[in-house]
């Protein structure tokens, strides 16, 4: 410690010295010694983040794979692989994590203890109390809809009222919604987006109506069975009504392989039956948000191909059937699951206030959304309700009320 | 918004994470930068151990369930050249890169042990 001015430099006599001192054995020290000391920068560590990676996450950042942060200033932020979404969080801890770039494990400081001991010089490049922990969450596509809404197609005789600006291209959606990409393409499908000249565009509900009402009506028209939908047949007879690519996302949408073929080999299709009664009652429900159950199931039952038969268990998700004791009847009342808030703690008590007590068959579509790879239905369910039976009957209602 | 995670080179570097219960100060409040903290030794056993002024600690080597990556922030302006964080503006691009990734700790968990000594005169 001769000169005080210059950085205190440790000596292999200095380290011996406390070894005795602490009374420690040195021939049962390995050979090298690291000295730590902190870096000339070790309080600016405001621009280096800890982030925690599981198995996935580290296999992606060793290929080079390139992870990215997304969300805007509003939402909270959501790391992305190619094709896995993550939920960011910051962890404290109240120990301190010093990060050390160059730090020799037990391995690799020798075996035998030398006649002299070997120093090293080992930098804290700084400590940290917070790091960044993920858990793979399902990527947040809420968003798809309102922000395509503006430019949704709404046929091809609308397209010059809409404003060329508000359009969305794969570039521009990629940048405004939290999910990977591999999550978002595939989501593009089911939310039914379509590619128009290169834009992703929405359908309006009415073009929906419009377009699927002409594909379902070729059903009688051509008196096809059900299971023998004839798709480039439906295709050539709309041609002049329904843009390709809106044909192709709509009809696969709501079609599938029946397994029977055409005498050339092509596959024939039936039209899934839920998924078409369900965008029906939907459309009824829109004109007419609360019904008599009877009326209502009278209306379904017109408005559907003959060949389909609507059964109220398909309305999950769209609309409650509730017995009105004020009127003495059973109603069936317009309750869109996409209307509900999207926190958790909300959804569920909107729920609950809507309707007391509900059966796990009668919630599910109701939450479904919020299930995540570790938190299933009956997790959710365990954790935000209550349950009791009732005429052996098991029901769900709220935790806090009576 | 999207800001990308680049990876820095070929090869990932490999850190540590020394864990502390509680906290590094010193004596005379100075800032801790660029100051000598201690010595770590391992035994041939391979339980590492720290002395920290007049301290002594035993940790333990573990490896993270859950490693960590090092990720750096850096301001690139329109040039695509490094920018101070005090320059950022609007044009300015956010990226982050991997410096390394963190394996194993060693972990301090228990008590420090005083080390008591007739000559003061040490650190």
């Amino acid at each position: 410690m001769a000169d005080v001015k210059e950085k205190y430099r440790r000596t292999a006599d200095d380290v011996q010295k406390v070894i005795t001192l602490s009374k420690l054995d040195e021939t049962e020290l390995t050979e090298i010694t690291q000295v730590l000391q902190f870096s000339p920068e070790s309080d600016q560590t405001s621009h280096i983040k800890l982030l925690e990676l599981d198995s996935h996450l580290l296999q992606a950042v060793k290929e080079g794979d390139s992870l990215t942060f997304r969300g805007s200033e509003e939402e909270s932020v959501v790391l992305c692989s190619r094709n896995r979404t993550y939920d960011l969080q910051e962890a404290e801890t109240s120990n301190s994590l010093l990060l050390v770039p160059d730090c020799k494990f037990s391995k690799e400081t020798g075996s035998s203890a030398g006649t002299c001991r070997i120093l090293q010089e080992t930098t804290v490049k700084g400590v940290f109390y917070t790091y960044f922990e993920v858990s793979q969450c399902r990527p947040r596509l809420n968003k798809l809809h309102k922000v395509l809404a503006s430019s949704a197609f709404n046929g091809k005789e609308c397209e010059s009222l809409v404003d060329q600006t508000t359009l969305y291209n794969w570039e521009k959606l990629v940048q405004e919604i939290q999910a990977s990409e591999d999550e978002l393409r595939e989501a593009l499908s089911s939310y039914l987006i379509v590619n128009i000249n290169g834009y992703l565009r929405s359908l309006t509900f009415e073009y929906e109506t419009h377009a699927l009402s002409l594909m379902l009506d070729l059903i009688d028209e051509n008196s096809w069975e059900m299971d023998e939908i004839d798709k480039e047949m439906s295709f050539s007879l709309l041609e002049e009504l329904i843009p390709d690519s809106v044909f192709q996302v709509l009809f696969h949408a709501y079609a599938e392989p029946s397994g029977k073929t055409k005498e050339n080999g092509e596959s024939l299709f039936r039209y899934n039956e839920e998924k078409v009664c369900k965008f029906l009652a939907k459309v009824l429900l829109a004109a007419s948000p609360v019904n008599k159950y009877d009326e209502f199931m009278e209306a379904w039952k017109i408005g559907t191909p003959d060949c389909m038969e609507p059964k109220d268990s398909w309305l999950g998700g769209i609309a409650l059937i509730v017995f009105n004791t004020r009127k003495n009847v059973k109603e069936i009342i317009s309750y869109p699951a996409a209307d509900l808030p999207d926190g958790i703690n909300q959804r569920f008590e909107e729920l609950f206030k809507t309707k007391e007590k509900w059966t796990i068959e009668e919630i599910t579509p109701y939450i479904f959304d919020l299930t995540t790879t570790k938190t299933n239905v009956n997790g959710l369910l365990t954790k935000y309700a209550r349950s009791s039976m009732s005429n052996g009957i098991k029901y769900y209602s709220s935790k806090h009320c009576k | 918004m999207i800001i990308r995670i680049k990876k820095d080179g070929e090869d990932t570097n490999e850190w540590a994470i020394i864990e502390l219960q509680g906290d590094l100060e010193s004596r005379t409040n100075q800032s801790l930068n660029d100051q000598f903290i201690g010595d770590l030794h391992y035994t041939k056993t391979g339980t590492p151990i720290l002395i920290v002024g007049h301290h002594i600690l035993y940790g333990k080597e573990v490896s993270l369930d859950k490693p960590f990556a090092v990720l750096e922030k850096i301001h690139y302006n329109e040039n695509d050249q490094v920018v101070d964080k005090s320059m950022s503006d609007s044009r300015t691009r956010t990226e982050y890169t991997v410096r390394a990734i963190v394996k194993k700790k060693l972990v301090f968990r228990v008590r420090p042990k005083p080390i008591i000594a007739n000559v003061p005169k040490m650190v």
